[in-house]
């Protein structure tokens, strides 16, 4: 779960850096002109945008405009630029809108700034030229991110990743619903009988191999506890098994104890093995498995 | 048992009855701390030099200083600071005006329990001087060499708070270190004892329990402890595992280890397994021995990744995992 919100975080990092827009702009003699940034926050990798618009409402020819100049710029590179002009009637009026386009590259870590766009225009009505200024603009320049190439786009990753969930969990689910019955089944097996039948087994092992015998026995044991009372019994040692069945009061503790006491002797100290002792470990285990097989378990 | 294991389980028996003594006498000082006391004497026995992390005031001074009182060897308190020098540590020559010759003049090193207080506190070249010090067992001065006494226990500490200002020690020299042992707050019942010990009295004089060449015995006991195959291959599953964690069934570990234990560890973790079942009074090691002793042989030794820093986990986390991985004999 904790690697998914990592995952989901790395995703969408290069967006997290990302702030609003910001927009200046300023009105006069039914023109307004705008400069706006796509970001104020962007990192060194990426490319800002400054879009330089001015809207005249009425009558257009009552205007010379001079071509407007790239802004001074500091700590940003101008790599592009581009423009576009087009006219709508709004509300019975005839509006007409250009825009100018620059593209920036971040140059370093930091604060990067946008001086003043600034129009020139002839007003023909009152044959002056006038000049309009929008606001300087400041942008902060963070580290550069790991962008992820092609741009593939983040939401459709994500609805890839709901899709996938979704069809994933309705597996689990149906398969969960379907397997129920044989689940029941065995749960229906005592874990007593179901290792008392095991433990069977390794009686002709006794003379055999007592090596082999002794490591079925301290699996069996360590199984049986393991599933019974929901201890790690394979991976913890003789004295944390004892502490911890004494601390459940687990039933037949004293033999449990005695098992594991004289298996680490036999498997750490070459304790010899007498077949009295092979006898006694196997009547332990089984006399433990017996005691606690459930009532009505052992109708065979 | 094999007979002989027999006969070694009841010398040891018998032999390690002096460490109920230690414990004893120590706890007549310092109440609880039972891990550090654990590994002031399995540093002891297996003839290793600690490293211990704690915050100030958790007694660790006052451990060491009645440890050195009741096996009644000579201890020696270094507090380590930037101005510090390795002469000032191992020794110097002086020269003797009156007899025209230079005289040596020993360090404090020359002493059986050192305690090298906040040793990051002192420049690497210091550092140095007492870990070689520590590893050669010998220091020299001006063109004489002098054998350090024996038994020679380091126990230095470090701070895990204000860090800064302070030299960090490297990794190869922390891996010079046996154990690392990180000691935490008594609990509530044993700090309520030490207040009722400790606002009756300012010090308790203790006889020595133990003479050092009982030390000296002990530890070529402790030599004889029998290990079963079973347990070195433990051992080193569980080193391995730390290094190649893919082939023990734990790929998502990989990218969290950027170094595994090095042989050194398996080397002290089969010699404080050993130390571990003498204190308990057994002749053979166990996988409990290896467990207990686990952590503080391994959490200097696992170096941990910038992905695993990232995740806040530690060197401890990482081993507990491949612990509760590897199946015990």
């Amino acid at each position: 779960m904790r690697s998914i919100v990592l995952l989901a975080l790395l995703l969408l990092s290069p967006t997290l850096v990302i702030a609003q827009p910001d927009t200046t702009q300023v009105t006069t003699d039914n023109l307004t002109v705008s400069s706006e940034v796509n970001k104020t926050a962007l990192p060194q990798n990426d490319t800002l945008i400054l879009t330089v618009s001015f809207r005249v409402s009425g009558d257009i020819d009552n205007y010379i405009f001079h071509e407007i100049k790239p802004p001074t710029v500091s700590n940003l590179k101008l790599f592009k630029t581009s423009s576009a002009n087009r006219t709508a009637e709004e509300s019975g009026e005839l509006i007409t809108y250009r825009e100018y386009r620059f593209y920036y590259l971040p140059v370093s870590v930091g604060m990067g700034y946008i001086d003043p766009a600034i129009l020139s225009y002839d007003f023909v009505p009152a044959g002056t030229t006038r000049r309009l200024a929008t606001a300087r603009i400041e942008v902060e320049i963070k580290e550069p991110v790991k962008v992820k190439k092609g741009g593939f786009p983040i939401w459709i990753l994500a609805v890839i990743i709901a899709v996938v969930l979704a069809i994933v969990s309705a597996y689990i689910i149906i398969h969960r619903r379907r397997k129920t019955p044989k689940e029941e089944e065995e749960i229906q097996v005592p874990l007593e009988e179901e290792l008392l039948e095991k433990l069977k087994e390794t009686k002709q092992l006794q003379k055999e191999d007592p090596d082999e015998f002794i490591a079925r026995i301290s699996m069996l044991t360590r199984r049986y506890i393991a599933r019974k009372y929901n201890i790690p019994a394979e991976i913890a040692s003789r004295e944390e098994l004892v502490q911890a069945l004494s601390e459940l009061g687990a039933p037949s503790f004293s033999k449990f104890e005695w098992i594991l006491n004289r298996l680490d002797e036999i498997k750490f100290a070459r304790r010899k093995l007498q077949t009295t002792e092979t006898e006694e470990l196997y009547g332990k285990l089984e006399a433990i498995l017996e005691e606690n097989l459930p009532k009505g378990g052992d109708n065979e | 048992m094999n007979e002989e294991i027999v006969k070694l389980n009841a010398e040891i028996e018998k032999e390690s009855e002096f460490i109920d003594r230690i414990r004893e006498a120590i706890h007549k000082r310092i109440i609880g701390q039972e891990v550090l006391i654990d590994r002031l004497l399995i540093g002891l026995l297996s003839d290793g030099h600690i490293l211990l992390e704690g915050v100030p005031g958790l007694a660790k001074t006052l451990a060491v200083r009645t440890l050195s009182d009741v096996i009644n060897t000579n201890f020696q308190r270094i507090q380590f600071t930037p101005d510090l020098l390795p002469a000032d540590i191992i020794g110097t020559l002086v020269y003797n005006h009156q007899t025209g010759e230079f005289i040596t003049k020993k360090g404090p090193i020359f002493s059986n329990i050192i305690l090298a207080d906040e040793i990051n506190r002192a420049p690497a070249k210091v550092q140095s001087a007492l870990l070689e010090a520590m590893q050669e067992r010998q220091v020299t001065i001006g063109d004489e060499t002098f054998k350090l006494d024996s038994p020679f226990l380091v126990m230095a500490t470090q701070n895990p708070i204000e860090q800064q200002g302070t030299y960090p020690l490297p990794e190869a020299q922390i891996d010079r270190f046996m154990l690392k042992v990180i000691i935490d707050y008594p609990k509530r019942e044993e700090e309520k004892q030490i207040m009722k010990l400790y606002s009756e009295k300012n010090f308790i004089p203790l006889e020595p329990v133990v003479e050092p060449k009982e030390i000296l015995a002990a530890r070529e006991l402790v030599k004889k402890i029998y290990v079963d195959e079973k347990i070195d291959n433990y051992i080193l599953d569980i080193v391995f595992a730390t290094r190649h964690p893919e082939k023990y069934g734990m790929e998502e570990l990989s990218d969290l280890i950027a170094w595994g234990a090095s042989p050194r560890a398996s080397i002290y973790l089969k010699k404080v397994a050993r130390a571990h079942a003498f204190i308990k009074h057994r002749g053979y090691v166990t996988p409990e021995d290896v467990r207990a002793m686990l952590f503080d042989v391994l959490r200097h030794r696992v170096i941990v990744t910038y992905e695993a820093e990232a995740e806040e986990l530690t060197s401890e986390d990482i081993i507990r995992k491949i612990v509760n991985r590897i199946e015990v004999p």
